[in-house]
């Protein structure tokens, strides 16, 4: 199944991608790649591509490390990437106002490490890394709306079999027991649907209709329930990153018309943003947009994010 | 048996669904099984009572099966059903489902087919939905079919308001919003060129009071650019007056406009190339797509749009070049019916089940025969969807030699009909941008409206813009080396798992590795497909 399944991957890298990038840049003179950014699609407000779709390159596996290898800097520059640490979470943190949740982020601490801890009672140093590893996959499931079932799945394909459903499941009811905030936001979350047939995110104000929640298919209703805490957070993360561009314009704008520098705006990856400079300008760009990223919005919880350079984007990572 | 209706034969009011199920078949009554039970869920909770209407479908019979597409020959067979169920005098029919939609609207039943040219955007239900339609004998108000939420659950908020505006057309006669197209013929589209007179014209006459926004559109191929500021009025200038289009830019900027374009990332390039750089002259830039997007329940294409707020018909572009596409089209296939194509080489198609060679006849025979369907259906023959359809195998080499089938261009098509075509653009742009920002500012149940976050979702334009249109630089060899070394390893692997089972497969082909590992490696389903064999993903 393993030989099966590597090549399948090595299938969809070849297909979807290599021979599609070479085909694209071999169109253009410079070699770039001009996907097609679809900015009306996504009910969150995030960004989709086609032709070809970039924001899909797999982002953690080997083989999609490999294809961003392929993606460089122009002659003589570089390219800059920053990136929001776990903003849905230090968002759902905000929301939620959990206030464990608050004061670990506060103190820079490890969320999930302590999440586990209370988890499974231990002392946090005494915390093993599969345990933590487990309330790591819990946390982000849980802003989706994730169940015992499909937490299995994940353990699954990761190659973890040792989870049953039902075990899942008790993780799940664990991680809520030790962040009580957030179990009652998610409950508000559903409330909002419910009263108004729709929910809306708080830093950008971007809705999401629900009415599936009053539906009497099952299906719909699960479904709709799922999003209605799912649209607020990813969707005020989507904020904060637009907020932070926004401001951010100006004042590249500024560097290019007072400089004559050539800075680039080259692709917005959900929680990421990347840009082509001249190297020397490398340090005034780290400045300016992390102070961007991290004090457009304020939140309850401090908002990181930290900036990456190379000349390739494999290396960015 | 026949299904039949219920209700109140005497309202006036007819609710007309599609085809019954096998519930509504074995009781022979209409809306009874899960659609119907989904019906009066929406009824209930819109206020809407059986006394109050007449509940029907189109067919009254079903052939047997899950086939749920309603042909011309289910039409056909119940033909004396509808004609006496629409002469019963409604005065207003509550059309459920693309299909009722259609047939009222005198439409094509078919679904709206992507691979044709042009097509009615009434055919599309989430352009007509939740709007009246006033045809010679009554009014028609589409709705999303109550079961439109079974399979995909985001329809369900379309279907939830369609009912709840219904219950207003039921209950007090609301006749929809008010989307009169008033101006109708009275437009003034006019071409703008470099001339002293038109310059002076647009200064003076054109940019008197011109309001607070403009409206722009451009042609394909740096065409031209077209511009509107006021409802039935449009402007075209051509790429090559560039003193027009300064004029333009200073003028714009002088005035301080406001700029909307619909989809401003697909424009802004265009109109930089033709001297006129909204973005470096720092102008304030909307979006029509931007609101509708927001909005959620509105199409987004600005054709759709138009007729839907604003009641204008427009002419899809391909609607406008495709008479004069045909002679050119003619002229390419005769010249391509002189030569030997010879025969195509077979090429392996897959289907569900099974994997075969398949030998596709050559390009002359199938030149043949679209010369006899052309003599025998005259224009109605869709040459460019025929063409679409060929494989690669059948064209490929008559496209390399003498490139792809032509389609004409606005360059081919007279010039006032490019010019109205073009025009009409600009001004529905303007026409449904009030509409949608009325939409925007009307505060919704939680006292909120959507204006802040258009503004915010409108402030990343620039930024789009200018990553579609850099690009992002790739190394092609260093590509083009990846795909040889991972070929390589799809060999090696192919090659180990013949080693290990005996045989030759393809890891790409579901039969193929469902029957390796559920049939012979006796494997645990995990998870099924949506038709319910076993999923061969992950």
């Amino acid at each position: 199944m393993v030989m099966i399944g590597d090549h399948r991957e090595l299938d969809k890298g070849v297909n979807s991608f290599n021979e599609p990038l070479v085909k694209y840049a071999s169109d253009d003179p410079d070699s770039r790649i001009h996907c097609d950014i679809k900015y009306t699609r996504v009910v969150s407000g995030r960004f989709s591509a086609a032709e070809p779709n970039l924001l899909a390159i797999p982002v953690r596996t080997s083989l999609g490390r490999q294809i961003r290898g392929g993606f460089i800097a122009g002659t003589g520059r570089t390219l800059g990437s920053w990136d929001l640490n776990q903003i849905e979470m230090r968002f759902m943190a905000h929301e939620s106002g959990d206030e464990d949740l608050i004061r670990i982020y506060h103190e820079d601490g490890d969320v999930h490490r302590e999440t586990a801890g209370t988890m499974f009672e231990v002392p946090q140093e005494a915390v093993e890394g599969e345990q933590r590893d487990v309330a790591k996959r819990v946390g982000f499931g849980v802003i989706t709306g994730i169940q015992g079932k499909g937490l299995k799945d994940q353990f699954y394909l990761n190659g973890i079999t040792k989870y049953t459903e039902e075990d899942c499941n008790g993780f799940i009811a664990k991680w809520f027991e030790s962040r009580p905030g957030v179990k009652a936001y998610l409950e508000e979350c559903k409330a909002q649907a419910r009263r108004y047939g729709f929910v809306r995110e708080s830093i950008g104000g971007r809705i999401r209709f629900l009415q599936g929640v009053q539906s009497t298919n099952k299906k719909v209703m699960a479904e709709h329930e799922r999003a209605s805490h799912s649209h607020r957070i990813s969707s005020g993360a989507q904020a904060i990153m637009k907020k932070a561009m926004a401001v951010l314009w100006p004042q590249i704008e500024e560097l290019r018309e007072t400089d004559g520098v050539e800075i680039r705006w080259i692709l917005q990856v959900h929680d990421e943003i990347i840009l082509e400079f001249p190297p020397e300008y490398q340090g005034v760009l780290d400045v300016l947009v992390t102070e961007a990223l991290c004090n457009t919005t304020r939140l309850r919880v401090p908002i990181k994010a930290s900036g990456k350079f190379a000349t390739n984007w494999g290396k960015l990572k | 048996m026949p299904v039949r209706g219920r209700g109140n034969p005497e309202s006036g009011i007819l609710m007309l669904g599609e085809k019954p199920g096998q519930e509504e078949l074995r009781l022979g009554k209409v809306w009874v099984g899960r659609a119907g039970v989904e019906l009066d869920k929406l009824c209930w909770r819109a206020g809407i009572k059986l006394e109050e209407v007449w509940l029907d479908n189109i067919i009254q019979d079903a052939p047997t099966g899950d086939d749920w597409s309603v042909t011309d020959a289910d039409i056909a067979r119940n033909q004396a059903h509808i004609t006496d169920l629409l002469s019963r005098g409604y005065h207003t029919v509550i059309a459920m489902g693309a299909v009722a939609t259609r047939y009222l609207l005198g439409l094509d039943l078919a679904d709206v087919d992507t691979d044709s040219e042009g097509g009615d955007v009434r055919a599309d239900l989430g352009t007509v939905h939740g709007i009246m339609h006033h045809t010679d004998r009554f009014d028609v108000f589409p709705v999303f079919h109550p079961a439109a939420s079974f399979h995909d659950g985001e329809v369900y908020p379309f279907v939830r308001s369609d009912f709840e505006l219904a219950a207003a057309v039921i209950k007090s006669g609301w006749e929809g919003e008010d989307r009169e197209d008033r101006i109708g013929d009275a437009t003034h589209y006019t071409l703008i060129t470099d001339s002293d007179r038109d310059l002076k014209y647009m200064e003076q006459v054109v940019f008197k009071e011109p309001g607070s926004h403009i409206f722009i559109d451009t042609e394909g191929a740096d065409w031209c650019l077209t511009f509107s500021l006021k409802a039935g009025e449009g402007f075209m200038v051509r790429k090559h007056h560039r003193e027009a289009i300064e004029r333009l830019a200073y003028l714009v900027g002088v005035h301080g406009l406001i700029v909307v374009l619909h989809f401003a990332p697909h424009d802004i390039p265009v109109l930089r190339r033709m001297g006129w750089d909204l973005v470096r002259d720092g102008l304030e830039i909307e979006d029509t797509a931007i609101a509708s997007y927001l909005l959620q329940i509105e199409p987004q294409g600005l054709k759709n749009l138009a007729y839907r707020h604003c009641g204008m018909f427009m002419k899809n572009y391909l609607d406008i070049v495709r008479p004069f596409s045909l002679d050119m089209r003619l002229d390419y296939l005769a010249q391509l019916a002189t030569l030997d194509w010879g025969k195509p080489e077979p090429y392996i198609e897959e289907k569900k089940n099974s994997t075969k060679l398949h030998q596709p006849q050559g390009l002359n025979q199938r030149l043949n025969a679209v010369f006899n369907k052309l003599e025998k259906d005259g224009e109605k023959t869709d040459l460019y969807k025929w063409w679409k359809g060929l494989h690669q195998h059948v064209k490929g080499a008559a496209v390399e030699q003498y490139g792809d089938l032509p389609t004409a261009d606005l360059d081919d098509v007279p010039f006032e009909q490019a010019l109205w075509y073009a025009c009409r653009d600009a001004d529905a742009t303007g026409r449904v941008y009030w509409r949608l920002v009325d939409r925007l500012l009307m505060p919704m149940a939680d006292g909120q409206n959507l204006w802040e976050t258009y503004k915010m979702d409108c402030s990343v334009i620039p930024h789009i813009e200018e990553m579609m249109t850099t690009g992002f630089k790739v190394d092609v060899e260093y590509f083009k080396a990846l795909t040889k070394e991972w070929k390589g390893k799809q060999g090696i692997i192919r090659k180990q798992l013949a080693d290990r089972i005996g045989y030759f497969i393809n890891p790409e082909s579901p039969p193929q590795v469902r029957k390796l590992l559920f049939e012979e490696m006796k494997l645990p389903v995990y998870k099924e497909t949506d038709s319910g064999e076993a999923s061969t993903v992950d």
